[in-house]
């Protein structure tokens, strides 16, 4: 990554694109916390957590959905959901309520809650990964190639929820795919990505 | 050669009692390979500390219960309640003292370096036992008593034997329970199973790797504090078990804990029989039989993803 | 790849020209050490290619040293045999046979399990050895005597006073090592090593450019053997006395493992590590002979501990050693 200046936007859709290795994946684990950058800094409402663990990001509200889904397979898809609650401490009460609420924008899981982690197909467990991430109600939500793998029909309900999610949850997005155009109504913002400088596209 | 019932009865309980020391010891072990991925040669002393330790507080135990001259029931209660005491006491110790400074390495480094880090701890601790107890074997009397007897096809066996049993069985189940249903126990199966994963969600690995490798001393521990009564206590008698469970860990499969007691029940057996009829062979059939599974089965007989 | 740099061959030389001349000067005691640090030497040596190349750290090589040094002491107590040269074979062949058959098995495991497993066989042995006392003599182990080298044609005994006042056991040793050593500087500088670093760095990657890792490990795996049967024989040979504790998996077995270490897992390293090791642990055991285990454990930890970077750091953190940066870039 090398000049990388993002100012986001709170409360809208941002989309980054680009080709594959140009950094999107990377500059995603950069805010996440899983990579610390040399130089430069993330402020977060004002807070730099440049170098604050992930855990800390978590906490104040960031949350990510990886491009490769990480499901556990030794876990039911209903604890795979729940895992960012459980580790936050959060009570069993508000965990159920929580998954109530999350099965609501995605109805389909309700099947497979209790299935175990693999016993999925690879668009189910994508969009486990983003039930997990949005469990949390995060105030940032970063999505790696959130669209990869879904079918049409999937997509476009996938869009309508993204929007919904910006709008009812107050949320901010961040969105990275390759290639942008099919989702073009989507996104409020643009940024390209093209190895490892990013320019409004 | 025809077997008697009395003998098949004496090799069975043998099996049995074997079974349950080995099958703590093997978890322990199991766990913390399966979660931290690294070998814990110092994972005899771990047992050792909570068999000496089972010593220490067991002789003070008695003198107690003695001087005060209750009652036997409530002698036997007490006792099991300090073998329990001492084996998560050792276990405990052990962990706190070295688990933490091999967490923090484990995160950074090669599982090899942490291996050797275990193994300087084994002969540091191994000598650090001697110079505490002692180089001298040790019998611990007065517990069998406590517990009274058992007849079984006309041979009697000691009660503590079924105390053992039921002692383990409940620990392990409570393992399971604590590794498959609690929350700690799900983060600590993700953290085991994809760490980056897991810190991306805000689990805190080393505190997962920490207590994985705390329950798994404490697991081992508890196996050594029972096995305290059962022999004379010298430096080195835990050899044999590691070995054992290194063993049953290999046939089982690398992680995979659920397997274990009935492995270890196949070695138990086996190593019963031997020993009542080719004593000389004794150590020779479960390493057979490991080499049989790495042939055929590398993954263990319960592994396999 | 590497080629065998002048230098290093000069310094060799020099080396073995000066242990071989070291009896004139040097009391019978200092003679004696140094038989001890070669054998280790040797060991060690044969650990590099597997362990410090391949990444595959085995705490089961005494078993080898016992195979080979068991051969001896059994033909000699129950055969009669009074030559050292009909035995040589057999008794190098015996671990290097074991070696190939079990290597089978247990590389299909690695790292950790390998470790483990390796243990379990040496273990294994230990216990066979202890409990089969008829033929093995137990705990009390069994003598070596003095033997011929080769009786009728070269009737000097291994233990007899030659050159020096030094054993002809001890230039059989320097001789061995000096062909150990020089064995595996060519395994060191060859095409073997690399595919051994490969697999290490990436297995499934290697085996995609066609390296197999079976056939790769098990030949580093033997070769290792090779070596600890070397040193069994040359240890039976001068002291005179085996006994199971060859194959404890705290005796040789990891003291080996600790020595590689310390020597930063290369060639000249490893040489004085051994030295020194031995040194120190003979003076541990004369003066703290009780808790001598203690010391050792401490300073393994201390090394590892205070190591910068780990494993890769230690090199760097006290012995200057000219490969080593080959080494590291062979590595990563």
């Amino acid at each position: 990554m090398r000049g990388v200046s993002l100012n986001v936007d709170e409360g809208a859709i941002t989309c980054i694109t680009g080709p594959n290795g140009a950094g999107k994946t990377t500059l995603f684990k950069t805010i996440m916390g899983l990579h610390i950058p040399y130089h430069g800094s993330i402020i977060f409402y004002d807070e730099d957590i440049t170098v604050k663990p992930p855990r800390y990001r978590v906490m104040k509200g960031i949350a990510m959905s990886p491009d490769y889904r990480g499901i556990y397979a030794n876990l039911t898809v209903k604890d795979n959901i729940l895992l960012p609650l459980m580790t936050l401490g959060v009570p069993r009460s508000v965990r159920e309520e929580r998954l109530a609420e999350i099965l609501k924008v995605f109805p389909e899981l309700f099947t497979l809650l209790d299935r175990n982690g693999t016993q999925t197909s690879g668009g189910q467990q994508k969009m486990i990964a983003i039930a997990r991430a949005l469990i949390l109600k995060p105030k940032l939500l970063l999505l790696d190639e959130p669209f990869e793998g879904l079918a049409l029909p999937v997509q476009r309900r996938l869009q309508n929820i993204l929007m919904e999610i910006r709008d009812k949850m107050r949320c901010t997005l961040l969105v990275a795919e390759p290639t942008i155009s099919p989702f073009k109504g989507l996104c409020d913002h643009v940024f390209k990505i093209d190895r490892g400088v990013v320019y409004r596209g | 050669m025809v077997i008697e019932v009395k003998t098949l009865f004496t090799i069975i309980v043998n099996a049995l009692v074997y079974t349950a020391i080995l099958s703590l010891i093997a978890v322990g072990l199991n766990l913390i390979l399966g979660v931290l991925r690294i070998l814990n040669l110092a994972h005899g002393i771990v047992m050792a500390l909570g068999a000496y330790l089972a010593l220490s507080l067991t002789t003070l135990a008695l003198e107690r219960v003695g001087s005060i001259g209750s009652s036997l029931l409530q002698g036997a209660l007490i006792i099991i309640v300090v073998l329990l005491l001492s084996g998560l006491l050792g276990g405990l110790l052990f962990a706190v003292i070295t688990g933490y400074l091999m967490v923090r390495k484990l995160i950074h480094y090669e599982a090899i370096y942490v291996l050797l880090i275990t193994y300087g701890i084994a002969l540091v601790m191994e000598d650090v036992i001697k110079f505490i107890w002692g180089p001298k074997g040790y019998v611990i009397y007065g517990i069998y008593p406590l517990f009274g007897t058992v007849e079984i096809a006309g041979i009697t066996y000691p009660g503590y034997y079924f105390i053992l049993l039921a002692t383990a069985f409940i620990v392990i189940a409570s393992t399971y329970i604590f590794i498959d249903y609690t929350s700690i126990g799900k983060i600590v199966k993700a953290v085991a199973s994809d760490r980056e994963t897991a810190v991306m969600l805000g689990m805190r690995a080393d505190m997962a790797y920490f207590i994985a490798f705390a329950v798994g001393c404490m697991l081992t521990g508890i196996g050594g504090a029972f096995t305290a009564p059962l022999l004379t206590l010298q430096p080195g008698f835990s050899l044999e078990f590691l070995l054992l469970a290194f063993i049953v860990v290999i046939i089982t499969g690398l992680g995979e804990i659920r397997g274990i007691p009935i492995v270890a029940f196949i070695i138990s057996l086996l190593r019963a029989i031997t020993v009542t009829y080719v004593p000389e062979l004794e150590m020779a059939i479960p390493f057979l039989l490991m080499m049989l599974v790495l042939a055929f089965r590398p993954q263990g007989l319960f592994g396999g993803r | 790849m590497l080629a065998l740099r002048k230098y290093d061959i000069y310094v060799y030389t020099v080396f073995i020209l000066l242990l071989l001349l070291l009896p004139i000067v040097a009391p019978r005691w200092i003679e004696f050490l140094v038989i001890i640090a070669l054998v280790y030497a040797i060991m060690v040596l044969g650990l590099i290619p597997l362990s410090g190349l391949g990444g595959l750290i085995t705490f089961g090589n005494g078993a080898f040293v016992a195979l080979s040094a068991y051969t001896i002491g059994l033909t000699t107590r129950h055969l009669g045999l009074d030559s050292l040269a009909p035995i040589l074979i057999p008794a190098l062949v015996t671990p290097v046979i074991t070696a190939l058959l079990i290597s089978l098995v247990v590389l299909r495991a690695r790292y950790v399990y390998f470790a483990l497993a390796t243990v379990a066989f040496t273990m294994l042995l230990y216990t066979l050895l202890l409990k089969l006392y008829f033929y093995t003599g137990g705990t009390d182990g069994l003598r070596i005597p003095n033997l011929f080298l080769l009786k009728g044609v070269l009737d000097l005994k291994v233990r007899d006073r030659v050159l020096g006042d030094a054993y002809t056991s001890y230039y059989l040793t320097v001789v061995v090592f000096a062909l150990v050593l020089f064995a595996t500087q060519r395994l060191v500088n060859s095409s073997f090593a690399l595919s051994l670093a490969t697999l290490r760095d990436n297995e499934r990657r290697a085996k995609m450019i066609g390296i197999n890792p079976l056939t790769t490990y098990s030949l580093a795996f033997t070769y290792s053997a090779l070596t600890a049967g070397l040193a069994g024989i040359l240890y039976a040979l001068s002291v005179g006395h085996i006994d199971p504790g060859l194959a404890y998996w705290t005796g040789p077995s990891a003291k080996i493992v600790f020595i590689l270490i310390l020597g930063g897992f290369s060639i000249p390293g490893c040489i004085l590590a051994s030295f020194l090791y031995i040194l120190a642990e003979t003076y541990a055991l004369k003066y703290l002979s009780y808790y001598w285990q203690f010391i050792v454990g401490s300073i393994l930890l201390i090394i590892l501990l205070t190591s910068p970077k780990g494993l890769l750091g230690l090199p760097e953190a006290f012995i200057k050693i000219r490969n080593l940066k080959t080494y590291l870039s062979l590595r990563r």
